[in-house]
């Protein structure tokens, strides 16, 4: 079995955060990707997609999402953390409801949290959720279901991280220290098999950031698909792609930015900019990247969003590492092919998820109802009747419906 | 004429659909980008006269890249321009034809590559994230518009007659400029005084964040107005002065200067036309530049009754600390001055019939004729600082204030009391000043950290408030009185009184709120109820010392006397909170049923020591005030919000030491008050059911209706004895029996869009209440039935440019029907009825007219009075900086000032003098420069 490791040096000190910079082998492969965002394509619908349909989700009472945090795909179902309902639900490929798990049983305790279930990653290949507790059960705030529901008690070994995932049989988990007084200068993004470990990238403590600036999500992993068997890893204020595979880093994509967009290169090390670092970002230079989220690869392309304090720069786009196209997810403009329905709503704009064929979004009813109740709507591609049955269902209070998309491939 | 009136409204107010402008002569495209195959939205599409700079019409390009603009006139060679900052301009000439539909099909544009080194041209309008921006130089205005010109020209902006400003629909909820309040809170300060010219651009932005929106928070837009960057400086004012018939003058000075961190103003005013200026907003406000000179303002100073003559000077500044502008952080420091002196010349004729407890229609009487002249000069000075962050905030409010007042009244009463009849003749000097010093401070701790880690303290959220006052005041008084009865000598009276009163005062409250304690201290606490702890205190010490002489040397023993008080107030509560029901959507909508309970208590401790025995007071009280709510509120996220709610609370009103032991006065022969030494103190039950209902998005619709019913225990009331010599002696008693009083209230704010530039506003308030009054009349319970109604309606209708006409009718009826005494059933209507309408008649001549009638009846009274106004002004020099107003006042010479005061135990009709009919030429200039 191969092991992957990877360390990360993250010195942590009462008054700050040391902000890493990671190093690699000079062995492994690295591209650059010059991405001119301002020139990205756009298009109408029916020019970027194969296939668009709208899934809704089951609304019953027990079946009711208060909003989509998390989305994985597999052959059986669509899995959804609901963070805000304290859940993670089980629907079918046409979004009819299974089952929920929502509590953990024989926790007292439990019982009186209102956000139980914050975060959870899904080992697909051994239909296993773990699921990350904002209490502890067992001395651990990590907890382990089967895909049927079945609980299968604490996993202690997985506490203290921000963010892990599965590549086929391993666990890959990002660990960075919550409790300011911890002094270790050394955390591990490692992929555990048998026990045992190895070291993939380490970190450098370079320069000092002050703890508000750094600001680190939960979203440091894409979750990868099946077909490729590889993972993405990135981090804030780095505009490098981390391309984890089965026999450790792969590959280093080192995005680059047209200068307005981009950080300094000392953005990190200066020791001028501490304290200053959030105001450049926010309200003198609104348009710098300050990092790069929700990745993930999606047949030939590099799906990732683009974040800044801009709020009317375009911020989603894909890549196509094939044909080096990039196009830009706000600049699609819905048409007859999708009888002119919007594809997103305001809230979760981005790419949950994808398997081999197709790329998942989720979107409030109330978005799609809005469309269809305006006078001049009818609907313009509904052969079969199957869209207009889908709105006459759905209400503003109904579950968020899901959108599949299939992208062509050849753009 | 309540009713044609009603029906007037009616009518125009079912009409207003189908007065809509039929949507003709359209001009409409498909905005694309080629290069990069998509439609461009939020592109600038304007429609400019050919030779002309400015546009006359902007729309901007939907999410589809569609564009449409309509009602363009006919037959005029137009420019249709489409801008964007990423696109070179693309210009289209054309002309259109009675409803003629031009439709450019697909327009591409060309992408501006190179953007950073271009110089950056605003669109007239752009969508700039989450921010509407309207650039202001796009927009073709009179040189001398302001930004409320410029607001009215803005596509989806509103300002509405009753000063409302919309966007989209939406109500702007607060107006800053470059981030701050510009010289108070009151927007208009900024929008009808800063020139359009010195504006760059006005944004608009919902300020919610998107936890807010997703949490269904109620929508908060704001607007703020970023001046261009030479013209974050400047200074604006008047210098006004009018002289009139009957001696009327009125003049008005201020000046107002303002840099990104400071703004200071100086205003002075002076005036013998009833104009009261109480504070350094109102003569902002009254000295705004407005150029346009449409005004609804009603003339109030014609329903104030005496002649007041005032000359009052401010000052007042505001610096603001902070470097960058922030919605989390402020530190801001403000400062002001006024000086008033102040004189008031009231004349009074009344005549009082007092209800009695005589079978026949025989009333008692009471006539009184008063002169009084009080003159009054006061100085305040109010020092705040304001301060907060993410931690805490702190609001310093010092304040002084020193004041000096003479009086001179002289009146005469001829009583009629059990027909005895006597005549009263007071005259009284009176010399009144003090000192008053306060400070307020107000300290909040907010609560920090998330709720995994922290410690207890950092998650405790409290505010403690201390409000200090401490006065000094003395009044010496010197009354003569006369009283003669001209059937029964034996109480003839005449006195030569001398008064001096000295007051020291020393007042301490502490306030003490802990929200939401349980949350500090256990991790989970969401199933556990909202715990609040609120404590007040209230610490009070009064020294008073009262010497009155007769004949001016002779001390009289009876009413002078030292006195010192002390009291101490404690209001401990403890209050729950808990949802037993909450259904909630992340996005879509929120409803919860929370149950409150407050377990809440008043302790009181009144200690009185006085050189008059029967004043000397210990006593402790202890009563319960407790309260039970439920409240069911239902969100649907960014469109409306409803609330029902229904309480009970129980509250008691502490009976003070001169309702117990009131000094009772001997100048006073024929009116006497003695109080009641066993008097309880009454308490009070009240339940109410309210409904509360706001629409967001059409334009700020909302309604209110609420019950209330209130069930008083021990209530206070008069018990009047009428002495067989003819005085009338008034002592307080505590009603055995419960009595319930009802109240509905109700509010309806209705703002409808006729077209693009006109608009109507509909107000409606009503106030209805009924219940039991009891009163003893010589002994004889005397019971009635009483109804009051207070009801407003207020109409706006603005034209922008051309026509604001406003209109309101507000209807006061009380009924009394005694159970006792039918002879004393009565009824009074009161109605006011205001038309106002300001009309342009150039750009710098200005028609204004007001028409108010008044009319009062009741079985005894009734009268009538209509005020009509005409105002024109005319604005000169280029600027518009020169004013020339002519004011021809009360045309119709029947301002009365009557009045009429009704109430269970007696009704007064009687007149006031007030201003009355004059003319007056007014000549002001305002200095205004925008960018020093």
């Amino acid at each position: 079995m191969k092991k992957i490791y990877l360390f990360l040096l993250a010195a942590l000190f009462t008054h700050g955060l040391f902000a890493q910079e990671i190093h690699y082998s000079e062995t492994v492969p690295t591209e650059e990707i010059r991405l001119a965002l301002q020139h990205a394509r756009g298009g109408y619908v029916d020019e970027i997609y194969d296939e668009i349909e709208y899934i809704p989700l089951e609304t019953t009472k027990e079946s009711t999402i208060q909003n989509i945090k998390r989305l994985w795909v597999t052959d059986q179902y669509f899995i959804i953390l609901d963070a805000f309902g304290s859940q993670i639900l089980f629907f079918d490929k046409q979004g009819k409801y299974i089952r929920r798990i929502n509590k953990i049983p024989n926790c007292q305790s439990c019982k009186s949290v209102k956000l139980l279930f914050h975060d959870a990653t899904v080992d697909v290949e051994n239909k296993s959720i773990y699921v990350n507790i904002s209490i502890s059960v067992d001395k651990a705030s990590i907890v382990k279901f089967d895909f049927d529901g079945n609980y299968f008690g604490a996993q202690p070994q997985f506490n203290d991280m921000n963010d892990f995932t599965f590549l086929k049989n391993s666990l890959i988990f990002y660990n960075s220290p919550r409790d300011l007084q911890d002094e270790r200068n050394f955390t591990m993004l490692s992929v555990l098999d048998n026990d045992k470990n190895k070291d993939i990238i380490s970190y450098d403590s370079l320069a000092s950031v002050d703890d508000d600036e750094y600001s680190d999500n939960n979203r440091n992993f894409s979750i990868p698909s099946k077909q490729d068997s590889l993972l993405y890893f990135t981090r804030s204020y780095d505009y490098n792609v981390y391309e984890l595979g089965k026999y450790g880093l792969n590959k280093v994509y080192k995005f680059i930015f047209p200068f307005q967009y981009t950080i300094p290169n000392d953005f990190i090390k200066n020791k001028e900019y501490n304290g200053k670092r959030e105001k450049m970002l926010s309200e003198e230079n609104t348009s710098w990247i300050g990092m790069l989220d929700y990745i993930r690869r999606h047949k030939n392309y590099l799906i990732f969003n683009a974040e800044s304090y801009n709020s009317s720069q375009s911020n989603r786009f894909a890549y196509n590492l094939s044909t080096g196209t990039l196009l830009n997810f706000d600049k699609i403009t819905p048409g007859d092919f999708n009888n002119n329905f919007s594809l997103g709503s305001d809230l979760n704009e981005y790419i949950l998820a994808s398997d081999d064929d197709y790329m998942y979004k989720s979107m409030m009813p109330s978005v799609l109802l809005q469309t269809a109740q305006d006078p001049k709507f009818n609907y313009t591609n509904d052969p079969d009747g199957k869209m207009k049955k889908t709105i006459s269902r759905l209400t503003k209070f109904s579950n968020p419906v899901l959108v599949r998309l299939k992208i062509k491939g050849d753009l | 004429m309540g009713k044609t009136f009603l029906l007037f409204i009616l009518i125009l107010s079912v009409s207003i659909p189908s007065s809509q402008a039929q949507k003709v002569n359209q001009i409409k495209g498909l905005l694309m980008d080629s290069l990069h195959n998509y439609v461009i939205q939020g592109a600038s599409v304007s429609i400019v006269k050919e030779g002309a700079t400015k546009l006359t019409k902007v729309s901007l390009s939907d999410n589809r890249g569609n564009f449409l603009i309509e009602n363009i006139p006919e037959n005029t060679p137009f420019k249709l321009e489409i801008t964007h900052q990423n696109y070179e301009k693309s210009i289209r000439n054309f002309i259109i034809e009675k409803d003629q539909i031009i439709d450019l099909k697909q327009i591409n544009l060309d992408f501006k590559d190179n953007i950073l080194d271009d110089v950056v041209i605003l669109p007239p309008v752009r969508i700039n994230g989450d921010t509407l921006e309207f650039n202001a130089d796009a927009f073709d205005l009179d040189t001398n518009a302001v930004i409320e010109d410029l607001l009215n020209r803005l596509p989806g902006v509103m300002v509405w007659g009753d000063g409302k400003i919309t966007s989209n629909g939406k109500e702007i909820r607060n107006v800053l400029v470059d981030g701050k309040p510009f010289f108070g809170a009151d927007h208009r300060i900024a929008v009808q005084n800063i020139a359009k010219e010195a504006v760059e651009k006005i944004q608009v932005y919902d300020t919610r964040t998107e936890e807010d929106k997703a949490k269904n928070k109620e929508r908060t837009d704001e607007m703020n107005i970023v001046l261009k960057e030479d013209k974050k400086d400047g200074y604006f004012g008047k210098i006004g002065a009018g002289y009139g018939a009957r001696k009327r003058y009125d003049g008005d000075l201020s000046f107002n200067i303002f840099s990104p961190k400071t703004q200071a103003t100086a205003a002075f005013s002076s005036n013998n036309v009833n104009k009261r200026m109480n504070n350094i907003d109102q003569l902002l406000r009254n000295s705004t530049f407005k150029p346009s000179g449409i005004s609804t303002d009603f003339n109030p100073d014609f329903q104030r009754s005496g002649i007041t003559k005032q000359h009052v000077a401010g000052l007042s500044l505001q610096h603001d600390f902070q470097k960058i502008q922030s919605s989390q952080k402020r530190s801001l420091f403000k400062a002001s001055y006024l000086g008033m002196d102040q004189q008031v010349v009231s004349d009074n004729n009344s005549l009082t019939n007092f209800l009695t407890s005589q079978a026949n229609e025989a009333v008692n009487t009471a006539e009184n004729t008063s002169a009084s002249i009080s003159e009054n000069r006061n100085h305040n000075l109010n020092l705040n600082y304001d301060f907060y962050n993410d931690f805490f905030s702190l609001q310093i409010a010092p304040s002084f204030k020193t004041y000096h007042s003479n009086q001179n009244s002289s009146s005469v009463a001829n009583y009629d009391y059990q027909t005895h009849q006597t005549e009263s003749n007071d005259y009284t000097v009176g010399e009144n000043e003090g000192d008053e010093l306060n400070m307020d401070i107000n300290f909040t701790k907010n609560r920090l950290g998330n709720y995994l880690t922290d410690k207890w303290i950092d998650k405790l959220q409290f505010n403690l408030r201390s409000q200090t006052n401490y006065s000094t005041n003395q009044n010496d008084l010197l009354r003569h009185s006369e009283t003669i009865n001209l059937t029964d000598n034996s109480i003839n009276r005449s006195f030569q009184r001398k008064y001096i009163v000295n007051n020291k005062s020393f007042k301490q409250d502490f306030t003490l709120d802990m929200n939401d304690i349980l949350s500090a201290f256990f991790i989970n606490s969401h199933r556990l109820p909202n715990v609040r702890f609120s404590q007040k205190l209230l610490l009070a010490h009064a020294e008073n010392d009262q010497a009155v002489l007769n004949d001016e040397h002779l001390t009289n023993s009876y009413l002078s006397y030292q006195s010192t008080f002390s009291k101490v107030h404690y209001m401990p509560a403890i209050k729950l909170s808990k949802d037993i029901y909450r259904q909630y959507l992340y996005g879509r909508f929120d409803k919860a049923l929370t149950i409150n309970v407050d377990f809440a208590a008043l302790l009181v401790h009144e200690d009185n020591t006085s050189t008059l025995d029967y004043r000397n007071l210990n006593r402790s009280l202890n009563y319960l005030t407790p309260a039970i709510s439920a409240n069911y509120n239902y969100t649907l996220n960014s469109i409306s919000n409803k609330s029902i709610s229904l309480s009970w609370n129980k509250d008691v009103e502490i009976t003070n030491l001169d309702q117990l032991q009131p000094i009772y006065d001997d100048i006073n022969v024929i009116n006497r008050f003695y109080g009641n030494a066993a008097l309880r103190s009454p308490t009070k039950q009240n339940f109410s059911l309210t409904y509360d209902y706001i629409n967001n998005i059409k334009l700020g619709y909302s309604y209110s209706v609420s019950l209330n019913a209130t069930k008083l225990e021990n209530e206070i009331t008069d018990s009047i004895i009428y002495r067989d010599n003819g005085t009338r002696e008034a002592y307080l008693t505590n009603m055995e029996k419960n009595v319930w009083r009802t109240s509905l209230k109700g509010q309806l704010s209705r703002p409808f869009k006729i077209t693009d530039n006109q608009n109507l506003t509909l107000e409606l308030k009503i106030d209805q209440s009924i219940g039991s009054r009891f009163q003893y009349i010589d002994q004889k319970e005397d019971e009635s039935d009483n109804f009051s109604s207070a009801n407003d309606f207020q109409l706006y209708y603005n034209w922008f440019d051309k026509i604001k006409f406003g209109t309101n009718y507000s209807i006061n009826y009380y009924k009394l029907k005694s159970k006792t005494n039918e002879n004393n059933n009565y009824s009074t209507t009161y109605q006011s009825t205001g038309i106002s309408i300001g009309y342009s008649i150039t750009k710098k001549w200005a028609l204004n007219s007001n028409l108010n009638r008044i009319s009062s009846n009741n079985k005894y009274y009734t009268d009538d009075s209509n005020v009509w106004n005409v105002t024109t002004s005319y604005r000169a020099l280029k600027g518009n900086n020169l004013e020339i107003k002519f004011s021809a006042l009360d045309l119709l010479r029947e301002n009365k000032g009557f009045y009429i005061n009704s109430n269970p135990s007696a009704y007064t009709a009687g007149t006031r003098n007030n201003l009355q009919n004059y003319f007056m030429l007014s000549l002001s200039y305002f200095p205004r420069k925008f960018g020093l």
